[in-house]
């Protein structure tokens, strides 16, 4: 009843894989100070009712620091653009949100040619250079599926690796500054327990602690 | 490491063909909730367009309306299946090696924590009938009915057994479908829990779009549609509020962005009508007592709206919002004449012609 047009679910490998997208707004990030900021973890809480958080032992805890190849030379850290500044004006285009017809215009005139003789734009449409974009965010990729229906055969679904997904979603900068990693117990000035976010409830605590106290117990 | 899915069926055209979209999005807990709710930062992300399957066919000999129901129903979770392999797999047990945006490595265990849905897409995904409660064993006859204890919550590992035995008597009993489900599949996942609180299906597009065609039918039953219409047209704007551009009773569709709008102001518009005495025949003991705890069951669940979307709770304001239920389930009883559903008016009606 069930068919899969693309390749089955593949277990995705333990190693961690390098993002793309996250190489750019790395070496972006050095670029600002603000951005630089957004890179720790913060751990303080929005809610002004809250007076005291606590986190609980060492679950969120890292295994290990990721070392970033930030100083390989042969690394092309704007991938898939070729130089950086394809990708800044890719960048450009895309945040004063520009037309697709004032995009084809600039290229078709070659401005920045007449600025910059040197350098020849990789891209020539508009069309061409989302496609580069959309390749850079490093989206996990869409199966498809059929299904046959007793009276109806032949329905399409689709469909993407919730696990890649969830790595997808880890490795955005954007969150960088409003990610929780573990559970914590928050207390107003009362001394009553606050619930604010999923890890200040129990359920979280009832299932990262014990997961993590039993890979310590291993550990140890 | 917990994973929130939400899906909702919806309807694209109406002339060309009957177009449905089913989408399922996904996000994590692990981002703040103030971030995951603006749409701007894109932290739901789609996961599957799920297969809409045929209408059903009344005139097929042999081939009931039911066994259709309950083949595409078994379709629709063979492709949870395969949707979910991954979570079931057995490095979900091991863990994860996954990059974090601080540069940091964590072990993750990925976990299914909520499905966000409306009654009738919990009833497919736990593979129910559409009367019973997804989460507990409670009788059909006290559904709507306050209840300071609560009732056991379901148990699927008795269904998985019943379902193992071909016991189709049993799971029908309790209303749920002989199929496999898709989510006993996922490890130390109790799916009562997938059920979780949700402001939009349970409050304002459940209790609130019932509690708007009470109120319509009081005021016409106590002849106070007028008054509530003249106060209704001249609500004044402030911020975080709309005008509402036409009179109550017009308003043909109410979504969700509507009826918010209208929670915000019905408890005052509604006392101002009921309490207006100028060109009103004088009201009588009764009526009083009635008017006020028709106010006092709208108030109830005007706190009960606005408690729930306090950002941050403790066990004191949990307390308040039990209270408030309780005072709204005390009360509603002043809107049973208007709770009537069409085949109870209609009883009633042939039974007041008999007499």
């Amino acid at each position: 009843m069930l068919r899969v047009i693309c390749s089955d679910y593949d277990s995705p490998s333990s190693e961690p894989e390098s993002e793309g997208s996250d190489k750019e707004a790395l070496r972006l990030s050095s670029e600002s100070e603000a951005d630089e900021d957004n890179l720790k973890p913060d751990v303080t809480n929005p809610d002004p009712d809250v007076t005291n958080s606590m986190t609980l032992c060492h679950a969120g805890i890292p295994i290990r620091a990721y070392s970033f190849p930030e100083e390989d030379p042969g690394l092309n850290l704007y991938a898939p653009f070729q130089h950086h500044v394809d990708y800044r004006l890719a960048r450009f285009f895309n945040c004063a949100k520009t037309l697709q017809g004032n995009i084809e215009q600039f290229l078709q005139e070659g401005i920045l040619q007449g600025l910059n003789l040197a350098h020849h734009i990789q891209f020539r449409s508009a069309y061409t250079m989302y496609k580069l974009v959309d390749a850079a965010t490093n989206e996990p990729r869409w199966q498809s599926g059929v299904v046959d229906y007793p009276l109806l055969n032949g329905v399409q679904f689709h469909y993407r690796n919730i696990i890649l997904a969830v790595k997808y979603l880890l490795c955005q900068k954007a969150y960088a500054g409003d990610m929780v990693w573990g559970p914590q117990q928050e207390y107003d000035r009362e001394g009553n327990r606050v619930y604010s976010e999923i890890n200040t409830a129990i359920w979280w605590e009832d299932n990262q602690v014990r997961i993590s106290d039993i890979l310590c117990r291993i550990g140890d | 490491m917990p994973i929130l899915l939400a899906s909702d069926e919806t309807h694209l055209t109406n002339f060309s063909g009957n177009k449905k979209l089913w989408p399922v999005y996904m996000s994590i807990g692990n981002i703040r909730s103030s971030i995951r709710n603006m749409h701007t930062m894109h932290a739901w992300i789609p996961i599957a367009l799920l297969p809409v399957g045929p209408k059903r066919v009344n005139k097929i000999t042999g081939y009931s309306v039911e066994m259709q129901k309950q083949q595409a129903l078994q379709t629709v979770h063979e492709v949870f299946t395969h949707l979910l392999k991954p979570l079931s797999d057995a490095r979900c047990q091991t863990g994860y090696e996954m990059i974090c945006t601080d540069r940091n490595v964590r072990l993750y265990f990925p976990k299914l924590f909520c499905w966000l849905t409306d009654h009738m897409e919990n009833a497919t995904i736990h593979a129910i009938t559409s009367n019973p409660c997804p989460v507990c064993i409670v009788p059909v006859e006290k559904l709507g009915k306050y209840s300071e204890t609560g009732y056991p919550r379901c148990s699927h590992a008795d269904y998985i057994t019943a379902h193992r035995e071909s016991d189709a008597l049993s799971l029908n009993e309790q209303g749920v479908k002989n199929i496999n489900n898709a989510l006993w599949s996922l490890p130390k996942l109790n799916l009562p829990d997938l059920v979780r609180a949700d402001i939009l299906h349970n409050i304002l597009l459940g209790v609130w779009k019932h509690m708007i065609d009470w109120i319509q039918d009081f005021l016409e039953h106590y002849e106070r549609i007028n008054a509530f219409d003249y106060v209704w047209c001249r609500l004044p704007p402030y911020p975080g509020f709309s005008i509402p551009t036409k009179l109550y009773r017009v308003v043909s569709q109410w979504s969700g962005k509507e009826i918010r709008n209208f929670a915000k102001v019905i408890l005052g518009t509604f006392a101002a009508a009921l309490r207006q005495t100028t060109n009103q025949p004088r009201l009588t003991g009764g009526q009083v007592q009635e008017f006020n705890e028709a106010i006092l069951c709208v108030s109830s669940l005007t706190d009960f709206h606005l408690m729930t979307q306090y950002p941050s709770h403790t066990d004191q304001t949990i307390s308040y919002l039990k209270r408030y239920l309780r005072e709204f389930h005390e009360t509603k009883n002043v809107f049973l004449h208007f709770r009537a559903g069409k085949k109870v008016k209609k009883a009633a009606a042939e039974a007041h012609k008999n007499l």
